[in-house]
């Protein structure tokens, strides 16, 4: 069996002028917690909407759970979770009802309660989802993702403008899915995350992979105390 | 369909709790139908038609227009929220999201008129002149009509605020120019074509042939002919610009 459950070599998408993606290349191994790290408008958005069927590619090679990305679209669909980057819900749902309604889009769904208790959100179970605050929202977005037991999850930035408490929530919600076999695959601008969760991390910027590795190896390969000492030194620039 | 029950529920529980949608669907036609009532029922007589005869049936042609001109507001409002991209990325059908949210229109558009004409019936002594089914026939035809021009107008609307603008003006120009409060001939005739090409010029002739019984200025093969073709220009046109992002 494939240790990787995602291939991707040369990917490549540009949106006139801007090369958004520009040959990335990367493999996730399999009940990992993978991050692309890279600050904004380095191409982290556009990649995991490629990967999950959002946008077109222009060039590359994508192989995911061994399928192919254009022909078995509806078969991956089953097999992947997605949580875009700004929650969108039906706001007049419950934080339940909107769980069974995505759950009930799958083959072979967790329960609505299983997956509320895992993003913390039980105390909430019967609020409507217009009455949730920004860390709350951000928070079912990733239970609507998880619900559908897919074996990859892609979470798009799930902690931004997040406060601590709600950050914190989410990396346990994140450990308990890696902990349960799934495979993350995480964007993030933050480092204290990336360095915190990921197994295996790409730091991209201007499209490009500037490095890769684990985090502990990328720190000591380049003589760093942090990733964000570690961005610095690569383009000496500050990430934002 | 997958997913479609689910879908259909969810659009029904987003309808109900949405109190102003729920006015401005359901309340605002039995509002008018009120004013109207008791404007025209002590109004002229001709041949035992009153003036609330000839304006009753232009009132149900009117709440079906509503409905689909504002209905679609709220797939409009689910596109713009990116609500629609976030299922998009989920195994539920894109024909199951849209037959879902068709479906409830059409009965809501059913609930609207039967709403409408219990109150026409026994407060304002309305009387049918033939079998409901044939009314009910017109009803679904105006539901799909007004539902399939509706989605048509927000496929080039850019946001909620401009599909609203889109659907007021339509609203408005419609309103006036389909004879629904008085008859076309009372109109100049710079605007006579218009008159003759809008859809609720024959849903409400129509409505008035098969409710009360009146004379149409158009006959039936007409009515239908131009309902039907408005519904198959708007679904292709619909089909051809349609945008789910």
């Amino acid at each position: 069996m494939n240790k990787y459950c995602l291939e991707v070599e040369s990917l490549k998408k540009s949106f006139g002028d801007l090369k958004a993606v520009d040959g990335i290349s990367f493999k996730v191994e399999a009940g990992t917690v993978f991050g692309m790290l890279g600050p904004n408008g380095a191409g982290k958005s556009t990649t995991i909407e490629i990967l999950t069927g959002l946008q077109k590619r222009d060039q590359g090679e994508i192989d995911i759970l061994g399928l192919d990305i254009d022909r078995d679209s509806d078969l991956l669909k089953e097999k992947l979770g997605v949580q875009l980057q700004s929650p969108a819900l039906y706001e007049k749902l419950t934080v339940k009802e909107m769980a069974e309604l995505f759950g009930s889009f799958y083959e072979d769904p967790l329960s609505a309660n299983e997956v509320i208790e895992m993003v913390g959100l039980k105390d909430k179970i019967n609020e409507r989802t217009e009455n949730l605050s920004g860390g709350q929202r951000h928070r079912l977005a990733v239970a609507l993702a998880i619900i559908g037991n897919g074996e990859i999850i892609f979470l798009d930035e799930p902690t931004t403008g997040l406060d601590p408490q709600s950050r914190r929530k989410l990396w346990d919600t994140i450990n308990l899915l890696k902990k349960n076999g799934k495979t993350v695959f995480l964007t993030t601008h933050y480092m204290d995350e990336a360095e915190k969760l990921c197994d295996q991390l790409l730091i991209i910027d201007n499209g490009r992979v500037i490095a890769e590795g684990s985090p502990k190896s990328l720190l000591n390969d380049h003589l760093v105390e942090n990733t964000e000492d570690l961005f610095l030194k690569l383009t000496g620039r500050e990430i934002r | 369909m997958k997913g479609f029950k689910r879908m259909f529920i969810a659009n029904l529980k987003e309808f109900i709790r949405d109190k102003a949608g729920l006015f401005w669907l359901l309340a605002f036609p039995v509002v008018f139908i009120g004013l109207f009532g008791l404007l025209f029922t002590n109004g002229g007589q001709t041949d035992g038609i009153t003036d609330f005869d000839f304006v009753f049936p232009g009132i149900m042609a009117m709440a079906l227009m509503q409905l689909g001109l504002f209905g679609a507001m709220n797939f409009l409002s689910l596109r713009e929220n990116k609500v629609i991209r976030s299922l998009s990325v989920t195994p539920l059908s894109k024909a199951a999201l849209l037959s879902s949210e068709i479906l409830l229109k059409i009965l809501i558009g059913f609930a609207q008129a039967s709403i409408i004409l219990t109150i026409g019936i026994f407060v304002f002594g309305i009387e049918v002149t033939n079998p409901l089914y044939l009314v009910y026939f017109f009803v679904l035809i105006g539901a799909m009509v007004f539902v399939s021009l509706g989605y048509m107008l927000i496929t080039f609307a850019t946001s909620i605020e401009s599909g609203s603008g889109i659907a007021q003006v339509a609203q408005i120009a419609m309103m006036f120019l389909a004879g629904i409060f008085f008859p076309v001939d009372m109109l100049p005739e710079l605007v006579q074509p218009i008159v003759r090409v809008i859809p609720l010029t024959y849903l409400a002739d129509g409505f008035r042939q098969v409710i009360v019984g009146l004379p149409g200025e158009y006959t039936m093969a007409v009515n239908l002919s131009f309902l039907i073709g408005w519904l198959m220009i708007t679904s292709i046109i619909t089909m051809k610009f349609w945008r789910w992002e």
